[in-house]
């Protein structure tokens, strides 16, 4: 069933780019958002979107200089930089299980909605989606381009269809209904804590090599889709307050999409946007698995993960990366709060963004204010969301600096034993 | 551009669906002074046009619902002639809210005043900011929406005494322990669960301790959502309290 091997025309890449990146974000992040910036949350998702579309055409160009496709970490090899490459590889890994286990989280809360299921219920669907799609990813089937472009074409759609729909019920009051109004400057916050959801454009780059003529194709196709998918969540962030009111998403935050589908349409609403987001996470999650996986697989080879990593099964499928990494995913979904994971994930992509936008100033000839300005907005952002996990939850802070220290000290340490008994065995 | 244009058609269902402009339905508000002082506290609600709305409430008074206007309001909370708190809400068509007023005044306090704390909790979480903010007067908005299922019913517990640790409910059926809610910090609610309608107890304890401090009756049924105030009681030193507040749709 895998399509691995075609290329992928520039209507795919474009529903791959807009659906990877609204496939769990806007379900999960509308609420949170809310709860910082208020009136102004649209303000937030306007913000962050500048350092996506400038996040994007640093990929691009990044992709059509080295003319190969990678992400974050093959560029700093290109560059020849194996300590930040490594690191930075460890961190990306660090993300994208905390991105799986967001989606996954928001998949276990919207299905358990549905069918009036409690704790016990959600959790079990949180693992159950991640326990299926690894045995997906390790049967050979990973890798459904197509299904994918179906499932994030309706997705798109239907949250094209609501954030309208709230649009046409314009009330200013609700943006604030239940909270205190906040100050514009809030929407930059609100910004920094759910930047996650616009990460999922990236995992285009590596599948460059997949796209037809790609130096044609790539730059307008993803930079786009970006403009498309800011666009959708400044809609989907008004409409969605119209209908279901600020305090209310906020209250409801794991499925706020579906409270206000519910009070747009009654319980076919509930019915579609439930359909909507069970596919678009367990999309989300398929496809970053899968990467997640072969991006680890190529870090070992490289030799910054232990070999242990490399290992394939019989399906050519990197299969010790896609048991630990979604396993631990999956562990994280049960045990985690929303905002924790989400912001989490926030400060790993927005570490990278940055990164790569650095590289891509250096390279770049012309049009350098381009990743100079998603430099400028990534560092400010990170700066505020820093500030934010500090101050709401010192206890995760602390993790997250122990988490760093670890991938920047302890990576060598670990890299260097395991070289050494892999050398003492022969 | 014809109509087999999917989003276009689209756009054109989600218009024809929307038209007919409804005035906006009132919000239904009501007040919960749990202010832990024996003066009544008086809460005054100015609309955007000056209109004032007012409501004097003795302690651990929760009022009726009283129907509003949507819109933005500035609300000044005040005990006699001492102002404690001023701050703006905003008030959505077709919603219901209580305000909540909690904490210990003091002697001569400055309106709204608060640790530094607290203050950075609001500039970085917003309206997801709720500390004990040393136990200082603080006013906040619950959202009284829920979500109704035949055969289930709603509630939610909320922990308004001042000074005391953590609490966990548990909430008994037939004797059973049915669920609980562990850890509710002064100033926090508990999620809102749904259980099965009937008779329930409920005994809150210490977090993590087996020591009773209070003990109540709780009637669920599926018209409504019952929100549960554990307050101190003035009259019994440190015991504490219930208030007891129904929402119907």
């Amino acid at each position: 069933m895998s399509d691995a091997g075609s290329k992928l025309s520039p209507i795919s890449v474009w529903a791959l780019a807009a659906g990877g990146m609204v496939g769990g974000g806007i379900y999960t992040v509308l609420g949170v958002v809310i709860a910082v910036s208020a009136q102004w949350a649209w303000l937030a998702f306007a913000f962050t979107g500048v350092i996506a579309l400038c996040s994007a055409y640093s990929y691009v160009f990044l992709c059509n200089t080295y003319d190969e496709g990678g992400g974050a970490f093959d560029f700093l090899e290109e560059v020849d930089d194996d300590w930040l490459g490594g690191s930075l590889g460890w961190m990306l890994i660090l993300g994208y299980v905390l991105t799986i286990s967001v989606y996954a989280y928001a998949f276990g809360h919207y299905v358990a909605f549905a069918f009036h299921g409690g704790g016990l219920v959600i959790r079990g669907l949180a693992a159950g989606i991640v326990a299926a799609l690894i045995g997906l990813n390790l049967a050979g089937a990973g890798k459904l381009t197509k299904v994918e472009v179906g499932i994030v074409s309706v997705n798109l759609l239907i949250l094209l269809g609501l954030g309208v729909y709230g649009l046409t019920q314009w009330d200013t009051t609700q943006l604030t209904a239940g909270v205190e109004p906040r100050p514009a400057w809030s929407g930059f916050i609100g910004g920094a804590a759910i930047f996650m959801a616009y990460e999922g454009f990236q995992l285009l780059s590596y599948e460059y090599d997949r796209i037809k003529d790609p130096h044609k194709n790539f730059m307008p196709t993803l930079m786009s889709a970006v403009v498309f998918v800011v666009l959708l969540y400044i809609v989907v962030a008004l409409g969605a307050t119209f209908v279901g009111s600020a305090a209310t998403l906020i209250d409801f935050k794991e499925i706020a999409l579906s409270i206000t589908a519910r009070e747009a349409f009654g319980e076919t609403g509930l019915i579609i946007m439930t359909l909507a987001a069970g596919f678009a996470t367990a999309a989300a999650i398929n496809s970053t698995l899968f990467s997640t996986a072969n991006l680890t697989k190529k870090i070992a080879k490289k030799g910054e993960l232990p070999g242990w990593f490399d290992h394939t099964n019989g399906n050519d499928v990197p299969d010790r990366s896609i048991i630990l990494l979604g396993s631990l995913a999956g562990i994280l979904a049960v045990t985690g709060s929303l905002s924790a994971l989400v912001e989490a994930a926030s400060l790993v992509f927005l570490a990278t963004f940055g990164i790569v936008n650095w590289l891509c100033y250096q390279r770049a000839d012309h049009r350098r204010w381009i990743p100079a300005t998603g430099i400028g907005f990534a560092a400010l952002t990170a700066v505020a969301l820093l500030l934010r996990v500090a101050i709401s939850k010192p206890v995760a802070f602390g993790g997250l600096i122990l988490i760093v220290l670890l991938v920047v000290l302890g990576r060598p340490l670990l890299l260097r034993k395991t070289k050494t008994d892999g050398d003492d065995d022969q | 551009m014809t109509t087999s244009n999917p989003y276009l058609l689209l756009l054109m269902v989600l218009l024809l669906a929307a038209c007919g402009g409804d005035t906006p339905a009132p919000v239904q508000l009501r007040v919960g002074e749990f202010l832990y002082t024996s003066d009544s506290a008086r809460v005054v609600l100015t609309d955007t046009e000056g209109k004032d709305v007012d409501f004097s409430l003795a302690y651990a008074e929760l009022s009726d619902y009283r129907s509003l206007p949507p819109g933005t309001y500035s609300v000044r909370v005040s005990i006699g002639a001492r102002e404690l708190l001023e701050q703006k809400i905003g008030l959505g068509a077709e919603g219901r809210y209580t305000m909540v007023l909690a904490g210990i005044p003091k002697k001569d306090q400055e309106v709204n005043q608060a640790a530094f704390g607290t203050k950075l909790h609001r500039i970085f979480e917003g309206a997801a900011a709720r500390t004990a903010n040393q136990f200082l007067p603080q006013l906040f908005l619950q959202n009284d929406y829920y979500v109704k299922l035949s055969g289930k019913g709603n509630l939610r517990v909320t922990h308004l005494a001042p000074g005391l640790l953590p609490l966990d409910v548990h909430l008994l059926h037939g004797g059973q322990e049915e669920t609980s809610f562990s850890g509710i910090a002064y100033a926090h609610a508990s999620d809102r669960e749904r259980l099965a309608t009937g008779q329930y107890e409920a005994a809150v304890h210490p977090a993590g301790s087996p020591l009773e401090r209070l003990r109540f009756p709780v009637e669920l049924d599926t018209a409504a959502f019952h929100n549960y105030y554990l307050i101190p009681d003035t009259a019994a030193g440190q015991r504490l309290r219930v208030v007891a507040g129904r929402t119907t749709q």
